[in-house]
């Protein structure tokens, strides 16, 4: 059966004098170390000196707190085979023994494949945010050449109407360009956890929000009783963005002359409670989880990237918060949405 | 009517502010493409400009360190920063600038900027 066993099952004894030894050692440690097992039983150091020298260390730091505390033996870490690295982990129980012998039983496996998976992952992923580094700051200089000359453009006397419709319709899409490229790197910046989470006073961020999306050319009322020096959370200065994508979703589908908007505040145990109410066209209850998820969205047709309530719900999930939506009043989506936001107080 | 000194990697966007500062009735007197540029031309200027418009991303020396020796020069000098990379708001006008703007910005949000500096004056 051990024979059988996917990897090298052992036995390993620390004497109370300090010398180890491997009293067993299963025949599968050729197929790892292309090494005979009656020869680990003879000389322990045969394996001990494969360990990688920079490896070594962590080892027998690991082995002696083991030793010490009695508690099951975990290490993962590199051996030099054939003059290649390869990666083990290893996992072991000890047991103190009546002639005072410490004795593991444990089992070496190969994982080498599994790390260099894993560091091709993570070379992958640091070549993602590379790109999108790259992408928005250049193509951001792009859009704005191409964003100034339309405004200038715009502002020259005479300029036939078909002309102006024209550039006026250029300039809203090198606007949308540059919203999606800030989305992305929003979310990227989300997920690298480069922003540090600490205690932060909602209202500068709510404040700011609510200020870029009043300078809108339309009637935009925002009710809201936050204040300064009232609500704090655990958050950063993504903070923006969740109130400003929440407010923005709100005037987008709202179809009015005059746009209305409620933020209700309340305590809810240890989060504080945000309710964003809009008059917009409601969402169908089967694209109420769908719409903060972009890579699910459901048929019916949507504005802009919609990349702006998955940033809202990865931004929200960062600080420990949750977000959903509900219909504003219930069972009724043609009155408008809820769109309901926890985030965690900040003490 | 301000004088203004680019500071900007990229020859598309000096035509470009150049245009803009035209239209609002400015005039760019320096150029520079890169850090080191800047800061040796600033050095050297007897009747410098009075507004600085610096990009961040460029060769050999970024916008907040040439941005930090030029104060050093003269701690008055009125800077405007402009940037693709928001990440570096915080850092630009905690160093110095007067204020940022996120690339694509509006014409008009960079000759509101010119012309507040101009009447601080």
């Amino acid at each position: 059966m051990v024979a059988n066993v996917p990897g090298m099952v052992y036995q390993f004894v620390l004497h109370p004098d300090g010398s180890v030894a491997l009293p067993f050692v299963s025949e599968s440690c050729h197929e790892l170390f292309g090494i005979d097992y009656r020869e680990l039983v003879r000389d322990v150091n045969v394996i001990l000196d494969l360990i990688h020298p920079d490896d070594r260390p962590r080892f027998y730091r690991s082995v002696a707190d083991s030793a010490k505390s009695l508690s099951p033996w975990e290490w993962g870490g590199r051996g030099v085979i054939s003059g290649e690295d390869a990666w083990f982990r290893c996992v072991s129980r000890p047991e103190r023994q009546a002639n005072g012998d410490i004795l593991w039983d444990g089992l070496i496996i190969e994982i080498t494949e599994r790390k260099v998976a894993e560091k091709h992952i993570e070379e992958e992923y640091h070549r993602a945010e590379f790109y999108i580094d790259l992408m928005s700051h250049d193509i951001n200089n792009i859009n704005q050449v191409t964003r100034g000359y339309l405004e200038l453009l715009l502002k020259m006397p005479d300029l036939p109407s078909k002309s102006g419709k024209y550039a006026e319709t250029a300039l809203d899409h090198v606007r949308k360009s540059a919203d999606i490229i800030s989305n992305v790197k929003t979310l990227s910046t989300v997920r690298s956890g480069e922003l540090e989470i600490e205690k932060i006073d909602i209202y500068p961020a709510f404040a700011s929000a609510v200020e870029t999306v009043k300078s809108q050319s339309r009637d935009i009322r925002i009710n809201s009783s936050i204040t300064e020096g009232k609500y704090f959370i655990r958050g950063n200065a993504l903070l923006f963005n969740v109130f400003s994508n929440l407010l923005n979703n709100a005037v987008k589908f709202d179809g009015h002359d005059i746009v209305e908007i409620n933020v209700d505040t309340s305590s809810q145990d240890d989060d504080w409670r945000l309710e964003f109410k809009d008059r917009g066209r409601g969402i169908r209850e089967d694209y109420k989880k769908v719409i903060f998820n972009r890579l699910e969205r459901a048929g019916e047709s949507t504005q802009g990237s919609g990349l702006g309530l998955t940033i809202v719900k990865h931004i929200v999930e960062s600080y420990g918060g949750k977000v959903w939506v509900e219909d504003r009043f219930k069972g009724d989506r043609t009155q408008g949405s809820n769109f309901i936001v926890l985030l965690p107080k900040g003490g | 009517m301000a004088t203004v000194f680019i500071v900007d990697d990229e020859p598309m966007l000096h035509e470009l502010y150049g245009a803009i500062l035209e239209m609002g009735g400015h005039e760019i007197v320096a150029n520079a493409y890169n850090g080191d540029e800047a800061v040796e031309s600033w050095s050297r200027m007897d009747d410098p400009p009075a507004i600085i418009i610096m990009d961040h991303r460029m060769p050999n020396k970024d916008g907040v360190e040439t941005m930090k020796e030029i104060l050093k020069i003269n701690p008055n000098t009125k800077i405007i920063f402009a940037s693709a990379d928001t990440a570096v708001r915080n850092d630009a006008l905690n160093s110095g600038a007067c204020s940022f703007l996120s690339k694509p910005f509006a014409v008009s949000d960079l000759l509101a900027g010119i012309e507040e500096m101009v009447a601080e004056c």
